[in-house]
């Protein structure tokens, strides 16, 4: 009975921050083993692939030949590119040509429980992180958004979990709206657009810009397959996600909009 | 000074055991990342122990685990305190013997006991809007690879352990009772 009465007394110290210092103090102490073990496995996961059958380890050996000689063939165009990708690269300067205010900050570590799909940043409520802020990748690669504030840890929910709910445009000629879901932390699909409207394979996916607090135009990933049924109002289309969502080690927050 | 430095010692130890937990669960491929650490120890511990301890050393750690969880907070920690207090409960009164399959049988008892615990409170959440999606087909095909990976944990610490222990070595009991009547 008294161990019951304990538990109930942390869990209501916790809820009206009695136990913030406490709680502080001792992440202080597990982040940085945290943020060692979550690098480690983000290197092992980037040497090592898993096959389900030899069917598709022959395939992945064939895919990786026709890819090594159409690298080649890129090769040389990417020499001429890189001139011209440098000085665009200036003039495109994603967040300042936002002027967008961002926190950078590390990951440390992953979801634990079975409840979701999220990953743990090294910055708080200190860095001006709020619910809700997005959080992307690179020069501007959505890869979640804000659920959980503390003083110096925040918890991200990617865009793969079954929570996440992020409205989005498509980069057609109609600027086609939806919903960008989750999927059991292994999909990413776009729901709510107009039947009517066209979209392609390949079709680049950025958000809208209305919802609150995540700007217009940030990298969502491209159209993988489209699912259209003449009955349904709306149709879906599956996105394959610009940034491997299980490797990523920064990232920054955007504070403001 | 002992029992501070012991304290000390025992805190320390929870400590590294949460971080094994989260790390070997980030480091680990799946479904071998479902292996739970936290009730592969602790079992392992109220075999070898056969003390309240143990009840407090799970308090302690899940309430470190709590930090890392995005389940609202107290459902893991009510969970895997209640599970095992009961679970020691059951070691006092039902299995009482140190054997290998006494270990299987409290560990899957306990893990059972503390998925359904977890899941109750996760309802009740549900119920009351706390939690606004929960993800059941994934919750219970994790439930299911942690139950056969920390039984299978457990079993296999139990068998070496024993081979060094003469706490959780069965055989060795037997046998010294055995010289001590051949003695008298």
């Amino acid at each position: 009975m008294s161990i019951i009465v304990i538990i109930s007394l942390f869990i209501i110290f916790h809820y009206i921050d009695w136990l913030v210092p406490i709680e502080n103090f001792f992440r202080d102490l597990i982040n940085p083993a945290s943020k060692v073990m979550y690098t480690i496995s983000v290197k092992i996961g980037e040497e090592n692939q898993e096959f389900i059958s030899l069917e598709d380890l022959t395939a992945a050996y064939n895919q990786a030949q026709t890819d090594l000689l159409n690298n080649h063939v890129d090769m040389i165009k990417l020499q001429f590119l890189e001139k011209e990708n440098a000085l665009l690269r200036e003039q495109l300067n994603f967040l300042q040509k936002n002027s967008l205010q961002i926190v950078g900050a590390d990951v440390i570590g992953k979801n634990i429980d079975p409840l979701g799909n999220t990953i743990i940043l090294n910055r708080g409520s200190e860095a001006g992180i709020r619910l809700n802020n997005p959080v992307i990748v690179g020069n501007g690669v959505l890869v979640g958004k804000v659920v959980k504030v503390e003083k110096n840890v925040v918890i991200a929910r990617l865009i793969n979990d079954n929570q996440s709910k992020v409205a989005a445009t498509v980069m057609n000629a109609d600027k086609s709206l939806g919903l960008v879901e989750g999927g059991y932390g292994i999909s990413v699909r776009m729901n709510f657009i107009p039947q009517n409207e066209i979209i392609q394979v390949g079709d680049t996916i950025v958000t809208s810009g209305l919802e609150a607090g995540i700007p217009a135009g940030l990298l969502i990933g491209t159209v993988e397959a489209v699912e259209k049924e003449a009955y349904q109002p709306f149709q879906k289309a599956i996105l394959n996600p610009f940034s491997n969502l299980n490797k990523i080690n920064l990232v920054s927050v955007i504070i403001n909009r | 000074m002992h029992y501070i430095l012991r304290g000390l010692g025992l805190f320390f130890n929870i400590i590294l055991l949460t971080g094994l937990h989260i790390g070997l669960s980030y480091i680990l491929p799946y479904p071998w990342s479902k292996i739970n650490i936290l009730f592969t120890v602790l079992i392992i511990l109220l075999l070898w122990w056969n003390s309240g301890i143990i009840v407090w050393l799970t308090f302690f750690s899940h309430l470190f685990l709590e930090l890392y969880v995005t389940t609202p907070y107290g459902v893991v920690l009510f969970a895997a305190t209640i599970s095992i207090l009961l679970g020691y409960w059951l070691y006092q009164n039902f299995f009482t013997n140190h054997s290998w399959y006494t270990a299987v049988a409290l560990t899957a008892f306990t893990l059972f006991l503390y998925r359904i615990l977890y899941t109750l409170l996760i309802v009740i959440l549900k119920l009351f809007n706390v939690v606004a999606f929960v993800p059941w087909q994934q919750i219970f095909i994790t439930f299911f690879w942690e139950f056969i990976f920390t039984t299978i944990a457990v079993a296999i610490l139990y068998f070496i352990l024993s081979r060094f222990s003469k706490r959780l070595n069965v055989t060795l009991i037997e046998s010294s009772i055995f010289h001590y009547e051949k003695r008298g």
